[in-house]
């Protein structure tokens, strides 16, 4: 339909009107429904909605460089069931603990090659012979020397997005555990917390590095405290904050016990039975009790 | 030599020194170098000797680069000879329609695998340098697979070339290509999970695409993995050749119907 | 001899007549200007000549044979009306490129490639890349592609458009010594006063049809005519510019 008015055509300019309202009513639609519903887009005060979508994105690729030093672990070779943050959990427990629902810490290579887990019958496919032979049907495990092949993705993961705590969670083990080197971790921690400064994992993190690494228990305590001390803070706790609580007091309580301090690690074992009675770290430390009691 | 030799001759010699006189290759090596040089002397937690990250990424900058120049040169040559009128001056000369075709594919070829051949030493030098490793039976596959890929890709880019423009041409392959590389060997099984429909056109796609995941030896060569047999790097280059020979028989039909 | 005939040529695109029932034939050592107003069927008429298109109806010989073979083109030199070329070569890389498609061995190409360049006026330019030409200097670029393989036949399409006075003569002589040489020259042109110097016969056509086709000298007539009034009284009746 064309409006022909003195040999002009007006029919685009017309459209073009056409479309700036219906781009008019539709933001204000949208402004409109937003004010009013009760869904809230889930922003920080002060938060634009371009920081908002940036931090997801910075979050996502965060994520997949974390996903490529899991791949660089295993040889290139993705891997299903298992990721590096299995190995960085593994790595800290001098003692045994049985978190029902926590499947990360019950690492055994267990895990299966993305194409062994569900590979298909070649049958009389000749595209999938050859892909057979041409990508690695199986996966291996880097040597903790060479670990240092990891560092670029992790560090590039923390650098993309600093509230990755995962990634530091794995950058410190490869620090401390595969390349021995203990301080760097503390330093890498140490940025992590600048960076989340709410985080109880990190801090509990460091802690436990002194701890079982470094040796120094004044140090590790200030750092469980402060975990314990951000713990508490959480309005809501979910069952993996509780999980991280009872950690913190395992940790205390055993310091106490390693003191001989019956009376702090009562308190620490009363908070801890409170919260997970039958967990092994509990039992733990009503034995250790007991031990006291008994005078050993 | 024969006429057609001749032909060929000068249709791959017009093709390199139009790949070298544009200063495609220049641009590349530049932004190339602009990119891999922080990489280089990149020195994560104050630890020196990560390799394989640095051998990734240039070896994907070859990959992406080698793809750019393929289809940069082989995208745009019949749109070129028919937007500039060059086409008819070529077929006044006593030349087939298929003469042209074959020549322009292998003109549009030799000047792809010459930028590969200099991504491949600029890697190879590289990699070299930082690892003290200059050679394996890897590196060798690799590079041959990538001129199967190149084969593909310039079939593809050039039978386009004939029924769309430069820009939908250049989009089209480049999501066949990379879509392929990522997807290609799992078409199956997601075609598997869909209902008739879906099924029956994932599992065309997966007859009909080229394979592009077939050339990709990067997670062997980078990773340090052992040699594929040379027969199963003969099987993936006749495929190569089978595939490039229908786009090609598609092009020459395409060009014999086109409206001069 | 002819050695270009047309006999009831009928092309169509699309619903429109480009060429209607056309029928001439060329001899042997004669230059034909093929003349006519924009749009009257002259580069679809060389376009069939040259194979690019094919007739709906009637038949074209040349050489003696189909000019879809490819064989035929080894007789034909062909200059393109718009004369672009691949900017990145120089003029000697495109003439052994062209020499090359027709089968001519580097021996062969390069001291005839020097001579044309020579000839045609491009001394001094030969290591230039075409894309710092001119549209004449291009023109003559055409012309020596045309020339290089000393074909009997040459179809030119618009060969003066962008020529400078002095390279018209330059052409103008080449054409001339071709022509002693017994070769056939075709040219489409809208250079009347050009095609008038040079031409045996001059064919003119309307609508797709040869409505003239004659010698320059049934032209001239008793001596008051010349072709551009005999143009303008074919075509102009159409556009009420009648001589």
């Amino acid at each position: 339909m064309n409006f022909a008015i003195n040999n002009r055509d007006y029919t685009l300019p017309r459209l073009r009107i056409l479309q700036t309202l219906t781009a008019l009513l539709t933001a204000v639609i949208l402004q409109t429904l937003l004010t009013f519903s009760d869904c809230e887009l889930p922003q920080r005060e002060g938060d634009s909605m371009l920081t908002l979508v940036s931090q997801d994105t910075r979050m996502v690729l965060s994520a997949e460089m974390m996903k490529k030093a899991d791949e660089y672990f295993h040889g290139g070779v993705k891997v299903h069931n298992c990721d590096l943050n299995d190995h960085a959990h593994d790595h800290d427990h001098d003692h045994e603990h049985d978190h029902e629902k926590d499947h990360k810490h019950a690492h055994a290579h267990n895990h299966s090659h993305d194409s062994e887990q569900s590979r298909p019958e070649v049958g009389r496919d000749p595209f999938r012979w050859i892909n057979r032979h041409i990508h690695v049907q199986e996966h291996r495990h880097l040597q903790a020397a060479r670990s240092v092949e990891l560092l670029p993705w992790v560090y590039a993961a923390t650098k993309t997005s600093p509230h990755n705590i995962m990634a530091y969670e794995s950058g410190s083990y490869i620090l401390s555990d595969m390349l021995n080197n203990p301080r760097l971790a503390v330093e890498y921690l140490k940025d992590g917390i600048a960076h989340n400064p709410a985080s109880v994992q990190l801090e509990m993190s460091l802690g436990e590095l002194y701890y079982n690494k470094i040796k120094d228990a004044g140090q590790a305590l200030t750092h469980f405290q402060s975990a314990l001390n951000k713990s508490l803070q959480i309005d809501e706790p979910d069952e993996d904050d509780l999980f991280m609580r009872l950690r913190i007091f395992f940790y205390l309580g055993n310091n106490a016990w390693q003191n001989g301090d019956a009376i702090r690690l009562r308190s620490f074992y009363q908070k801890a039975f409170e919260l997970w009675p039958k967990n092994p770290m509990t039992l733990a430390m009503e034995q250790w009790l007991d031990e006291m009691k008994a005078g050993k | 030599m024969s006429l057609i030799a001749r032909q060929m001759n000068v249709l791959i010699r017009a093709s390199l020194l139009e790949l070298y006189r544009r200063k495609d290759l220049v641009v590349v090596f530049i932004l190339g170098a602009v990119l891999l040089m922080p990489l280089a002397f990149a020195t994560p937690f104050g630890f020196s000797g990560a390799h394989i990250y640095f051998n990734e990424m240039a070896l994907l900058m070859v990959w992406f680069f080698s793809v750019f120049i393929t289809l940069g040169v082989s995208t745009r040559m019949f749109p070129y000879e028919f937007e500039k009128r060059t086409i008819y001056p070529l077929l006044a000369k006593p030349v087939s329609r298929g003469t042209v075709v074959l020549g322009r594919y292998l003109g549009a070829l030799s000047a792809s695998i010459s930028a590969l051949v200099l991504f491949y030493a600029a890697y190879i030098i590289l990699c070299g340098v930082r690892q003290h490793v200059w050679f394996s039976e890897v590196l060798v596959q690799a590079f041959v697979l990538h001129v199967g890929l190149l084969m593909v890709i310039t079939a593809i880019g050039l039978t386009g070339s004939l029924l769309l423009t430069i820009s939908a041409n250049v989009t089209i392959t480049l999501l066949i290509v990379f879509g392929m590389l990522l997807f290609g060997a799992k078409l199956p099984e997601l075609a598997d999970q869909q209902s008739l429909a879906g099924k029956i056109a994932l599992y065309i796609a997966y007859a009909v695409a080229p394979h592009t995941e077939f050339f990709d030896l990067r997670q062997r060569l980078v990773h340090g993995w052992p040699a594929i047999s040379w027969g199963v790097c003969a099987v993936v280059m006749a495929y190569a050749a089978a595939y490039s020979t229908a786009c090609l028989f598609v092009a020459d039909l395409l060009l014999r119907r086109k409206k001069l | 001899m002819s050695v270009i005939q047309l006999e009831e040529v009928r092309k169509s695109f699309g619903g429109v007549q480009a060429v209607d029932g056309l029928t001439f034939e060329v001899k042997r050592g004669e230059i034909t200007g093929f003349l006519g107003a924009n749009g009257a069927g002259k580069t679809t008429t060389i376009k069939m000549l040259l194979g690019f298109v094919t007739p709906d109806a009637g038949r074209i010989i040349v050489s003696g044979t189909n000019p879809s073979a490819v064989s035929t083109r080894r007789s034909i030199g062909y200059m393109p009306e718009t004369a672009w070329y691949y900017p990145w070569l120089k003029v000697g890389e495109l003439l052994r490129f062209y020499g090359g498609l027709c089968g001519m061995s580097r021996r062969e190409i390069d001291p005839m490639a020097s001579t044309l360049i020579k000839r045609v006026g491009l001394s001094g330019a030969e290591n230039r890349q075409l894309k710092t030409f001119s549209k004449g200097m291009l023109q003559r670029v055409g012309i020596a592609q045309a020339l290089l393989h000393d074909p009997e036949i040459y179809i030119l399409d618009e060969p003066f458009t962008g020529l400078d006075p002095l390279a018209r003569i330059q052409f103008r002589d080449i054409m001339a010594e071709l022509k002693s040489r017994g070769r056939t020259i075709l040219f489409s042109s809208h250079e009347l006063s050009e095609a008038e110097l040079i031409c045996d016969n001059v064919i003119i056509m309307k609508s797709g049809r040869a409505v003239w086709n004659g010698s320059t000298e049934q032209v001239a007539g008793d001596g008051t005519r010349n072709l551009e009034r005999v143009f303008l009284n074919i075509i102009g009746s159409d556009t009420g510019m009648e001589a």
